[in-house]
């Protein structure tokens, strides 16, 4: 009797499992997207990542397979975030995860990522620490990938792009650097105090600003008073408030440097145009061809949202096809393998040709920076467009001075 | 260095003046203090932006958009949430005081939900009045802003008058002291109450358009104008107006003093030592009568 209701059951069990794994092959591939969506940046992660799987699955999907996009708001908080991440995994059986604004978030849900082996793409927060606990804990956390610059590298072609632009082309030779107090500027900062100066741009003044500032009056008066040529900028938490009264008190300096919120086109609305002059360093932008992919996405982009996009549209969307890329190539979603693919991609986005550094590189898992890799643009907003003005081989126009120079 | 702080002093005093002169006026007739204040002020913000990015409407018109935004916000809190509790029947004053916090508290955070929803989380800006700057001493000084002083204390003034020389307006200073008095006089309570939340709503529509022209604001912002209003109307005194005139001059030629001298990050602990202080020594505020 034992025997024969084994043989049932064991026939039983084949017939569960053969539509099973006919299944896995047909199954949509689960990819969940994390950020504050209710935010600009968290926007622009979302809409980066629809227009990627909207595409990816009108051309037929990924071997087969469409893409699921599922989405988790973390509120901008770290616990939401870990709440969701897990709930991402263990009941909604996500193959992936991409996403997260605030490198807080970031740092908190990498230990989470190697615990649950998910292969994780930070698509938006920049702190350098980031890719040094990949390094640190490999590979253990190697799961963990970012396709946006870090903060050490934005600092880099900040700085570059400070010393075309700011010193060459409007003949800078000091500078205040003004960055907010957050997880990332602390890599930020460390860059650009040794690489301005040798780009020749002395700094006279480094001032921290809280996020949470609402008059930005001492601020400047502080700046202006160190008689800098130029302010350097580094925020993205901190919002509009410093462009706003920058504009309204028409601090006679530029505003150059990076500054999160104004890489994307709703910031002139949001700002009542008083954003314009500033520059800022961004992934990419919808005038430059940095690679054949650039100029379609942006256009894409624009047409499906109705607004430019973002530096995070640019990773998020790269970040996408990188998945898509990985499974084609190591043919699973399995979370190992994936991963492996994923450490060997060599891949050319929208953003630029994206090679990930190993883990005996600096950073681990980030994206290498440079000629022939990525590289990003630098934006200045004159009368309404964003105009690229660096590197020289993507500008589409001449930077200009301040626009309350004059007065 | 004097005159600069003297100037951005007396700039940032102006709109805490009309920022917390609603709510306290508020307290003072009615006894409620209304923890939806800066989503109120956020809401007319946000309005006056929204208005002047759809249409080509000149400063007084995106103004008036806030402010009507303002008196709406202001209605609706009475109608959802402070009318129905004060007609639920046995409760006592100390338990209608909490489900008045509760109420207003749950209020901010639905009004909050829906600002985001509807227009984004966003920090933003409503166009400046006129561009420009003059030169005051030697102080940069935004004619905006000049102007923005001007209203706020415009605004004041006028409120002065009205409670002190018009009929609705005296009637408003005696419930403040004594309603029940006021109900034997033959005074309807109730619609003393909608003449008051329709005057803070006016108020707040004003100073929350002003904020988002100077400041700017978001939907989560709105916690942080209500904590700001809360520490003025402490030190002032809760329901006393002239005590948050005052208090809020204090408050704001003290954090811009700080912001000078000690660093712009430290600017809202000294106030907040002084808020500490008050409640130890001073517990009814500068100007208190409770």
């Amino acid at each position: 009797m034992g025997f024969a209701k084994l043989k049932l059951m064991t026939a039983g069990l084949m017939l569960c499992a053969l539509p099973a794994s006919a299944d896995a092959q047909t199954d949509p591939v689960r990819i969940g997207v994390m950020a504050k969506f209710a935010q600009i940046n968290g926007a622009a992660i979302l809409n980066g990542a629809t227009l990627a799987a909207e595409e990816i699955n009108a051309a037929g999907g990924i071997k087969g397979r469409k893409v699921e996009l599922i989405t988790y708001d973390d509120q901008g908080s770290a616990s939401d975030a870990v709440l969701a991440f897990q709930r991402a995994v263990k009941q909604d059986k996500v193959q992936a995860m991409v996403g997260t604004f605030l490198s807080e978030i970031a740092i908190a849900l990498s230990p989470w990522a190697a615990r649950l082996k998910t292969p994780y793409i930070i698509t938006g927060a920049g702190a350098d620490q980031v890719g040094l606990l990949v390094k640190q804990n490999y590979p253990a956390y190697k799961y963990v990938f970012r396709s946006i610059l870090p903060a050490s590298s934005t600092a880099r072609g900040v700085c570059e792009s400070m010393g075309d632009i700011g010193v060459k082309q409007l003949g800078y030779a000091s500078a205040v650097l003004m960055t907010e107090d957050a997880a990332w500027t602390k890599s930020y900062d460390e860059f650009l105090k040794t690489c301005l100066p040798s780009v020749g741009l002395k700094i006279v003044d480094t001032i921290k600003v809280a996020t949470d500032t609402s008059d930005f009056t001492p601020i400047f008066q502080k700046i202006e008073g160190a008689k800098p040529n130029v302010i350097v900028t580094g925020v993205g938490i901190i919002g509009n408030k410093p462009v706003v009264q920058w504009h309204n008190q028409q601090v006679p300096l530029l505003m150059m440097g990076y500054n999160a919120q104004a890489g994307a086109s709703a910031f002139w609305k949001e700002t009542s145009g008083a954003t314009n002059g500033v520059v800022t360093f961004t992934a990419a932008s919808e005038d430059s061809p940095l690679t054949p992919k650039t100029v379609p996405f942006a256009k894409a982009y624009l047409a499906r949202f109705n607004t430019t996009a973002a530096a995070h549209s640019f990773a998020t969307y790269d970040a996408i096809y990188l998945l898509k890329d990985a499974i084609e190539r190591s043919g699973t979603t399995d979370a190992d393998p994936l991963t492996d693919a994923l450490e060997k991609a060599d891949y050319v986005g929208a953003s630029g040709r994206i090679v990930f550094q190993g883990p005996d590189d600096p950073l681990t898992h980030d994206m290498k920076y440079g000629n022939g890799f990525v590289t990003g643009v630098s934006i200045q907003w004159q009368e309404g467009k964003q105009v690229t003005v660096w590197p020289p081989n993507a500008a589409t126009g001449k930077v200009v001075g301040s626009p309350h120079a004059s007065k | 260095m004097l005159v600069q702080l003297l100037i951005s002093g007396f700039l940032i005093s102006a709109i805490y003046a009309l920022a917390t002169t609603g709510f306290t006026l508020l307290y003072g007739v009615s006894g409620i203090l209304n923890l939806a204040h800066g989503t109120t002020l956020a809401t007319a913000g946000i309005v006056a932006w929204y208005v002047a990015g759809l249409t080509s409407f000149g400063p007084l018109q995106i103004i008036l958009s806030g402010v009507i935004a303002g008196v709406v916000v202001g209605l609706l809190t009475y109608a959802v949430i402070v009318r129905p509790i004060q007609r639920l029947p046995g409760l006592s004053d100390a338990d209608e005081h909490v489900f008045m916090l509760v109420g207003t508290l749950l209020w901010t955070i639905i009004l909050q939900e829906a600002l985001a929803n509807v227009f984004g989380d966003v920090p933003v800006s409503v166009p400046q009045i006129v561009s420009g700057v003059v030169n005051i001493f030697g102080v940069r000084t935004p004619i905006s802003s000049l102007l923005v002083a001007a209203i706020s204390w415009g605004l004041l003034g006028t409120l002065w008058l009205y409670v002190g020389f018009t009929k609705s307006g005296r009637s408003l200073l005696a419930a403040s002291i004594n309603p029940r008095g006021l109900v034997l006089c033959g005074y309807n309570l109730a619609s003393i109450h909608r003449v008051v939340w329709t005057i803070y709503g006016l108020l707040a529509g004003v100073a929350g358009v002003l904020i988002a022209m100077v400041h700017g604001v978001s939907p989560s912002g709105g916690l942080e104008l209500t904590a700001t209003a809360f520490s003025i109307v402490i030190l002032g005194g809760l329901g006393s107006v002239t005590g948050s005139l005052i208090a809020a001059n204090v408050i704001g030629y003290i954090e811009t003093a700080t912001a000078y001298l000690a660093g712009p990050s430290l600017r809202s602990l000294p106030s907040l030592i002084i808020l500490v202080a008050v409640l130890y020594f001073r517990p009814q505020g500068l100007f208190g009568r409770r």
